[in-house]
């Protein structure tokens, strides 16, 4: 009965292990819970995030500083994670124990405010908050967050896309890093200067490659949807164009090669940005980069410029994710809930909310926040960062279109951009593809007796 | 087969095939505990990423990660509530799932292939469209926010368990119970002295099994508790992933301890497979 | 007579009781109120409304996802299903040898089911990787140029069939336990007619674990057909909805779209192609599930 090998000398060590880990684990029952900075008598708000990982610390002082000046409210966050939190809310709100306010990553607010997941904010504000959304915000901020003539979400920090480049690499192909192309035609131009392709085909580094369908539309004037009437724009000659430079762009190497090679950036997160990595001379890509690559690789020399317009395209062009702030219907707190987000947002005081923005390395709802000190301070630190600002004035950024099935839509996008970018379909067919399809939804909707 | 003992060739080729297929099993864990002793920098970069030997060892080695990743999230109080929530989920399925396959697999009455059948297809619908008229009867009974959700149905059997134990029972000799039945015993009697000793192995697989989804499952808490200390260990892990911020080594770090309960249960436990019973006669 | 066919019976549902109140207490609800939701359209928050059978008309002459979800889905429950019950019975099989160092192997093979799945599926995409994976490197050595795994619509399926035979360790335990119950004299009685190991392997082992190989058929169909964490971590159904599984599919309807109506359509589909596979599997049971007395 040797079987499994031991002898009763080392059974015995083993024992004694698992004897000294008992008992550390019943020491641990023993000992109480550790007390959070919460204070007892205040009224809680409740709060629930996705925020965990490299964003846990931000937050936390942010609800601090929040919990500091207040007298009446107090925060209790809870963190979820991204695949259930979906489900916690509307189990929670349907069940009648919703929390007061909640962080949405998704672009998902439409969706929800149709549902009647989420109430209305306009309610809440003042005049002077309304009037500061309406007249000193960002553009993109002024129209984001609104179904059907209210405003469902405040936006907490929000993406914009523009080029990272590497002055070492622009030097060593023989370029001016000081002259950053005007149009995307010449972007291309230089591009192919900085591609590094070895025999076989294999690309080791990218001059350039456009990244995808909704971030590339906004740059021919295309998008998905007609703000002033709100109708959808898929099938135009703009999204046509701009899916053909997608596919151009990749068909220059081969499309499996591109396949390959964008595979090879793994996980693409955090400190893995392929950007770190030299797998890229110039990219477009999305704010929060800054802050990483001042955490993860100070010593990388780079700088960031707007994406140059095509010929006949638009300057400044970008398209926008953002984080919302919302409140679910039935908020026991609703008032300390509004509390909240107008501090945070700095929707009611751009001045004092300019201090959580660095922390988190996002974008201000507005340039009354930019220009307070404490965002001037860090903006030297981090020069590169002036480029989003200027692009976040612009009047060409594009938003999801804020219709009852947003999610359905940008999921058809972005299958779209794969058989583009994977040479499966041409660009005449993908986007045929698209309009039919979502026509097809639309007409299911209809059927079943949405009302969009 | 293992009452062969006198040639050696077959052992030897039994070791080379299990070493082989051991790599392969090993590979997560390997790479969990190497990234936990990187820094993030580490993990992803073009030179030290991958699976191969320069890439796996961590260099420099991060020990901080541990402590870092132990601070990170309240480890005493979630495990406390873990072993709590696991304690009564291990006793109530285990005790409830044996004592309802036995009916099934050994006693006689009306309509049994039918029930057989219903607690078959209660596994068979989903669960995400069961989720919200669960969570409504759970608010019914005012169970929302305690942890009465996530332990009493465990006493009412596990669909899972009662159908591995009934296989189990339906293969058991039938001539001890049947002796005991001649002294006089009645089923329950049967049942206890008889039946459960000998299905020791399947019930400690269903103890193991229970224990392990308990300890994984971050969801039920997360869904039926509102209450940070209230949470368990699944959820504190969550705390490490994030859009465009997860903390990879931390992670690992969280979830190399994590595992290390479940690894040194499940080596003790798998004793009991290698004993058997005497009654049924371990082979060797 | 009557009195102990009452009696009997009265033992029997004793014994089951546990079970059947649970499930009229906590599952026949649930389970009742989706058949419901499922002529409705409900998106979770407002009042389901009655849209009679018209979720179900949808989808089966309306909706071209449906139909890749449910092939994908087949697909993968013909190949995974199969695979599975024979590298868990191989397995097994070789774990219940008399060789040193048993605990050690076994703990090494339970291992992959409880490393968490994103330890999992990160190693997976690493070795996978068609441009640095460990796998494509030594395809290479070998002369032969990898594919793209899980980036080829064509093999991204069969990765992920891969991948889920790590969790076979799981099965493993539940055949190394039955294969602790059977009783030695059956061996020995082998033995005495002089059959050899393969014989043996034949006529006594696979026959007395048949149970313990059913019980594992009958969960791997319905643990294939609700498929769902992995493909989620790791593909979301793409590329090009190659592994678009039938849960992957119903999740976004139901928590994404908010169509929870049409999602619970979907469920209930599901629910009847696995248990009219379950049925046809029960019924099969007597060609050759041996249960020992």
């Amino acid at each position: 009965m040797a079987a499994d090998g031991f002898d009763p000398g080392r059974r015995k060590a083993i024992r004694t292990v698992v004897g000294a880990a008992a008992s550390v684990a019943a020491a641990g029952f023993v000992l109480q819970p550790t007390s959070f900075f919460f204070h007892t008598k205040r009224r809680k708000v409740r709060f629930w995030h996705e925020l965990g990982g490299i964003w846990m610390e931000p937050m936390m002082a942010t609800l601090e500083a929040f919990n500091r000046s207040q007298d009446t409210y107090e925060m209790e966050p809870l963190l979820m994670s991204d695949t259930e939190a979906d489900s916690k809310l509307m189990l929670s709100t349907v069940g009648g124990d919703p929390p007061d306010v909640v962080l949405v990553w998704s672009q998902i607010t439409s969706v929800w405010a149709q549902s009647g997941l989420i109430q209305p904010l306009d309610p809440f504000m003042s005049t002077d908050e309304m009037r500061r959304l309406k007249e000193t915000a960002y553009p993109v901020i002024r129209k984001s967050g609104w179904y059907n003539g209210h405003l469902y979400g405040i936006v907490e920090g929000f993406d914009l896309w523009v080029c990272y480049y590497r002055p070492d690499h622009f030097r060593e192909a023989g370029l001016n890093p000081d002259h950053f192309p005007e149009t995307l035609e010449d972007l291309l131009d230089v591009a192919e200067k900085l591609h590094k392709v070895e025999k076989g085909g294999d690309i080791s580094r990218l001059g350039f490659l456009p990244k995808d369908f909704q971030t590339v539309a906004p740059l021919f004037g295309g998008g998905f949807f007609d703000e002033k009437t709100g109708k959808l724009t898929l099938n135009t000659p703009e999204n046509l164009k701009a899916l053909h430079f997608l596919a151009d762009t990749r068909k220059r190497f081969g499309f499996d090669k591109v396949v390959k090679f964008e595979s090879g950036l793994a996980s693409d997160d955090g400190a893995s940005w392929s950007f770190m990595h030299d797998k890229y001379s110039i990219i477009a890509d999305g704010e929060w980069r800054v802050e990483q690559l001042h955490r993860y690789a100070p010593q990388i020399e780079y700088r960031t410029a707007t994406v140059p317009p095509p010929r006949g395209g638009k300057p400044k062009a970008s398209f926008s994710m953002t984080n919302f702030l919302v409140m679910p219907k039935g908020a026991r707190e609703p008032k300390g809930g509004w509390e909240f987000i107008r501090f945070w947002s700095g929707i009611h005081d751009p001045i004092r909310a300019a201090e959580f923005y660095p922390i988190f390395g996002w974008m201000p709802l507005s340039p009354l926040t930019a220009e307070a000190p404490v965002y001037q301070k860090w903006l030297k630190e981090v020069p590169q960062y002036r480029t989003f600002l200027d692009v976040a004035a612009s009047d060409n950024i594009c938003i999801t279109p804020p219709v009852p099935y947003q999610t359905y839509l940008m999921d058809q996008v972005q299958k779209t951009n794969d058989y583009v970018t994977r040479g499966t379909k041409t660009p005449e067919d993908a986007i045929v593809w698209l309009e039919t399809e979502v026509a097809h939804e639309l007409k299911r909707r209809k059927d079943l007796g949405y009302v969009d | 087969m293992s009452t062969d003992n006198r040639s050696r060739l077959p052992k030897l080729f039994t070791h080379i095939a299990l070493i082989l297929l051991a790599v392969p099993a090993l590979l997560p864990l390997i790479w969990m505990v190497a990234t936990s002793l990187k820094a993030d920098t580490q993990i992803f970069g073009s030179e030290t990423a991958g699976v191969t030997m320069k890439t796996i060892v961590p260099h420099p080695f991060v020990w901080k990660n541990y402590p870092e990743a132990l601070h990170a999230i309240p480890m005493v109080m979630y495990l406390r509530n873990t072993l709590k929530l696991c304690l009564f989920n291990v006793v109530g399925a285990v005790l409830s799932s044996a004592m309802v396959a036995y009916g099934f697999a050994r006693l006689e009455f009306k309509g049994k292939d039918v029930l057989f059948m219903v607690m078959i297809a209660t596994m068979a619908l989903p669960a995400q469209v069961t989720m919200i008229p669960v969570f409504v009867v759970f608010r019914w009974l005012g169970w929302y926010g305690t942890y009465l959700p996530l332990t009493v149905p465990a006493f009412f059997g596990n669909p899972f368990f009662i159908f591995l134990l009934t296989q189990f029972y339906k293969t058991l000799p039938g001539d001890l119970s049947e002796a005991a039945r001649m002294d006089g015993a009645n089923e329950w009697t049967i049942f206890a002295r008889v039946m459960l000793p000998l299905a020791r192995p399947a019930l400690t697989t269903c103890a193991l099994f229970q224990f392990l989804w308990v300890w994984n499952d971050f969801f039920g808490p997360l869904l039926y508790i509102n209450d940070v200390h209230k949470y368990t260990l699944a959820y504190g892990l969550q705390q490490f992933l994030s859009n465009h911020g997860a903390e990879w080594s931390r992670l690992m770090a969280a979830s190399t301890l994590f595992i290390m309960p479940i690894l040194i249960l499940f080596f003790f436990a798998q004793r009991s497979f290698i004993e058997g019973i005497a009654t049924t006669g371990g082979k060797n | 007579m009557r009195s102990k066919f009452l009696r009997e019976n009265l033992t029997g549902y004793g014994f089951i009781a546990p079970w059947l109140i649970g499930f009229l207490l906590f599952t026949s609800f649930p389970f009742l109120s989706s058949i419901y939701l499922s002529f409705t359209r409900y998106n979770i928050v407002t009042p389901p409304v009655w849209v009679g059978g018209q979720n179900y008309k949808m989808l089966l002459h309306d909706d071209p996802q449906f139909h890749t979800a449910l092939w994908v889905t087949l697909r993968f429950a013909a190949v995974s299903v199969p695979l599975g019950i024979v590298c868990g019975v191989a397995l097994a099989l070789l774990l219940n040898q008399n060789v040193r160092g048993l605990s050690i192997y076994r703990t090494i093979f339970f291992l992959p089911s409880i490393v968490p799945t994103v330890a999992t599926a990160t190693i997976f995409l690493w070795l996978l990787n068609p441009e640095i994976g460990l796998v494509n490197g030594m395809l290479h050595k070998i002369g032969i140029e990898g594919p793209a795994w899980l980036l080829d619509p064509k093999w991204a399926p069969w990765s992920l069939i891969m991948m889920s035979l790590w969790g076979v360790g799981g099965s493993m335990v539940i055949y190394l336990a039955g294969l602790k119950d059977i009783p030695a004299y059956l061996y020995e009685a082998a033995l005495l007619d002089g059959a050899n190991p393969v014989q043996r392997l034949r006529h006594v082992t696979i026959p007395m674990l048949t149970p313990v190989i059913f019980f594992n058929l009958i969960m791997g169909v319905i643990g294939a057909f609700q498929y769902f964490t992995e493909a989620y971590v790791m593909t979301k159904g793409g590329p090009e909805d190659s592994t678009l599984y039938y849960a992957l599919y119903l999740f976004q309807r139901a928590w994404r779209y908010l169509d929870m109506g049409y999602a619970s359509a979907l469920a209930w589909v599901l629910f009847a192609v696995i248990m009219t596979i379950n049925i046809v599997l029960f019924r099969s049971q007597k060609k050759w599930v041996h249960y020992g007395s």
